[in-house]
C-alpha cells in the first residue's frame, strides 16, 4: 500500500465540492417537497434523485457512457421523452367538454399571454433571445411543452426551466387563488352558468384528434410532433378499439417515460451549470409567467362577463392555462367557496382541456417565430 | 435594450395574433363538425288537445293513446304499489327501511355501552 492507494481511497471525498453539496441539498429538497408536501411526486422524486446522483462526487452516472447521459441522450436531446408523455396525456384526456363548447377555445389562447410578457421581461434581464424565448414558454404551463421548446431553443436552461415548470404547476392550488380573489369580486365568482351537458357522438369524438392535427399542423409545422403525439393518444382513446394501447400509453408508457425523463432532467442539475445567477432568475421568472398567464385569463374572462352581460363567471378565464385538470379543479373550488351550490366545474374543464391544445399550438408559435428546427 | 424591448413586443403581438388567429380556426372548425355530426334527437311525445265527451278540453299523449287521467291513475297504482309491498317487507313500526341495517346499530351502541362502563369492575 502506498500514497496512490489511499488517493483512490479517498478519492470520493476529495472531490466533494460546495456546488456538489449544494445540489445534493437541493436534489433533496425536491426528494422532501414530493414525498412529504406530495408536489407533483410524479416528476420531482426522479428529478430530485437524479441530482443527487449527478452531483455526488465523481459521479460515473453522468460521465461519457454513463447510465444518466445515455438516458439524457436517447431521449432528452432528441425530443423523444416529451413527445412519448404526449401520447399518454391524450390517452387520458377527455376533450369532451371543449367539444360540447368549443368556444372555450378562446380562454385556452388568453391563458397564453404569460409566455410573451415573461419572454420580454426575460429580455429585460439581459437573456439572449432564444433563452428568453425558452424562459417564457414556462408560461404555458405544460411541463413536455417546456421541455420539448427549451430544448430546441436553449438546451444549457433546460434543467431549471423544468424544474420551474414542475414546481410551480403542483403549487397552483396555492398561487391561482389568491390572483383570483384579488381581480374578481365576490358577486362576480358566485355567478351561477346553467351546464347542459350535449351528447357528443362517437364519430365527433373521432374526428377531433384527426381534425386538430391536420389543422394545426398545417398552419403551425412546429408543432406538429406535439399535437400529433397528443392527439394519437386522444384518437385511441376515442377509438375504444385498442384498449390495451390506450392502457399502455396511459399507464405504462407515461410511467416508465416519467421515469426516464425526471432522471435524465435531474442528470443535467450539476452544481457548476446550475447555481448560478441566472437559474434564480428562471424560476422567479417562471412564477411570474404563472401568474401572468392567471391574470391575463382572468381578464379575458371578465370580458366575457362584460360582452355576456354578466351571465360568465371569469373565474372560468383563469381555467385557460394549461396545468390540466388541477386548473379546473382550483376554479371550481374558488367559485364553491362564494356560493357552495355553484357547480361550474364542466365549463372550467372546457377551458382547461382548450388550454392544453393551446399551450401546444403556442409551443409550436414561438418555434415557428423563432424559427427553430 | 430598446431593441430587444421592441423585439419582444413584435413576438407577442404576432405570436398572440398567431394563437388566438390558430385557435379562432379550430373553434370553427369544431362548430362546424358538432353542426354537422349533431346525433338524431329522440322522438318527444307529441300533444294535442281534444274535447271530452262533456265539453272539456283535455291533453292527449298521441303515442300511447292515454289521457291525463290514466296517467295520474297509474302513478298512483305504482305509488300504493310500492308502498303495499315496503309494509310487507317490514312492519310500519320500525324506525328504519329494512335492509338499511340502521335499526342495527342501536343495538350495537346499547351492548357496547353496557359492556363499556370503566366505574364497574368485573
Amino acid at each position: 500500500m502506498n500514497s496512490d492507494t489511499l488517493h483512490y481511497l479517498l478519492q470520493g471525498v476529495q472531490n466533494v465540492t460546495w456546488q456538489s453539496l449544494s445540489m445534493v441539498a437541493i436534489g433533496l429538497l425536491l426528494i422532501w417537497l414530493a414525498i412529504v408536501k406530495e408536489y407533483e411526486p410524479l416528476l420531482l422524486i426522479p428529478i430530485g434523485a437524479g441530482a443527487v446522483l449527478a452531483n455526488l462526487p465523481l459521479s460515473p452516472l453522468v460521465g461519457p457512457g454513463g447510465a444518466l447521459t445515455v438516458l439524457y441522450e436517447m431521449g432528452v436531446a432528441n425530443e423523444l421523452f416529451p413527445l412519448l408523455i404526449f401520447v399518454g396525456i391524450g390517452a387520458m384526456t377527455d376533450f369532451g367538454p371543449l367539444l360540447e363548447n368549443p368556444r372555450m377555445v378562446l380562454l385556452g389562447a388568453a391563458g397564453q399571454f404569460g409566455i410573451f410578457l415573461t419572454l420580454i421581461l426575460a429580455l429585460m434581464l439581459g437573456f439572449s433571445h432564444n433563452q428568453a424565448a425558452s424562459i417564457g414558454i414556462i408560461g404555458a404551463i405544460d411541463g413536455p411543452t417546456s421541455i420539448y421548446v427549451s430544448n430546441k431553443l436553449a438546451p444549457e436552461l433546460v434543467g431549471p426551466i423544468t424544474v420551474a415548470a414542475y414546481s410551480y404547476m403542483s403549487l397552483v392550488p396555492i398561487i391561482m387563488p389568491p390572483i383570483m380573489r384579488l381581480l374578481t369580486t365576490p358577486k362576480e365568482r358566485a355567478i351561477r352558468m346553467p351546464y347542459s351537458s350535449r351528447p357528443i357522438s362517437r364519430r365527433t369524438r373521432i374526428l377531433f384528434p384527426i381534425v386538430v392535427t391536420i389543422v394545426v399542423g398545417t398552419l403551425v409545422p412546429f408543432a406538429t410532433p406535439l399535437i400529433g403525439m397528443l392527439m394519437l393518444g386522444n384518437l385511441m382513446r376515442e377509438s375504444k378499439v385498442v384498449e390495451r394501447l390506450t392502457g399502455a400509453a396511459s399507464n405504462e408508457l407515461a410511467n416508465v417515460v416519467t421515469l426516464f425523463l425526471g432522471l435524465a432532467i435531474g442528470a443535467t442539475m450539476v452544481g457548476e451549470r446550475f447555481l448560478q445567477l441566472s437559474t434564480l432568475f428562471i424560476l422567479a421568472l417562471g412564477l411570474i409567467a404563472f401568474c401572468l398567464d392567471t391574470v391575463m385569463g382572468l381578464v379575458f374572462g371578465k370580458l366575457l362577463n362584460a360582452l355576456s352581460r354578466g351571465t360568465f363567471n371569469p373565474l372560468i378565464g383563469a381555467a385557460g392555462i394549461s396545468a390540466f385538470p388541477m386548473a379546473a379543479r382550483v376554479v371550481q373550488r374558488e367559485a364553491q367557496r362564494e356560493n357552495f351550490d355553484n357547480f361550474i366545474l364542466m365549463h372550467a374543464m372546457g377551458a382547461n382541456a382548450a388550454g392544453q391544445v393551446a399551450s401546444v399550438v403556442a409551443g409550436g408559435v414561438l418555434l415557428a417565430l423563432m424559427g427553430a428546427a | 435594450m430598446w431593441d430587444d424591448l421592441t423585439w419582444g413586443l413584435q413576438m407577442m403581438l404576432v405570436g398572440m395574433g398567431a394563437v388566438f388567429a390558430l385557435l379562432l380556426a379550430l373553434m370553427l372548425v369544431l362548430m362546424l363538425i358538432g353542426r354537422l355530426d349533431r346525433p338524431e334527437p329522440e322522438p318527444t311525445p307529441e300533444l294535442s288537445l281534444r274535447t271530452g265527451p262533456e265539453g272539456s278540453t283535455e291533453i292527449v299523449l298521441d303515442h300511447t293513446g292515454l289521457d291525463q287521467a290514466t296517467i295520474a291513475a297509474i302513478a298512483v297504482a305504482v305509488v300504493t304499489h310500492a308502498e303495499h309491498r315496503r309494509r310487507q317487507a317490514g312492519p310500519e313500526v320500525r324506525a328504519h327501511p329494512p335492509g338499511s341495517q340502521l335499526f342495527a346499530s342501536r343495538w350495537v351502541s346499547v351492548g357496547r355501552s353496557h359492556q363499556t362502563q370503566p366505574f364497574r369492575r368485573n
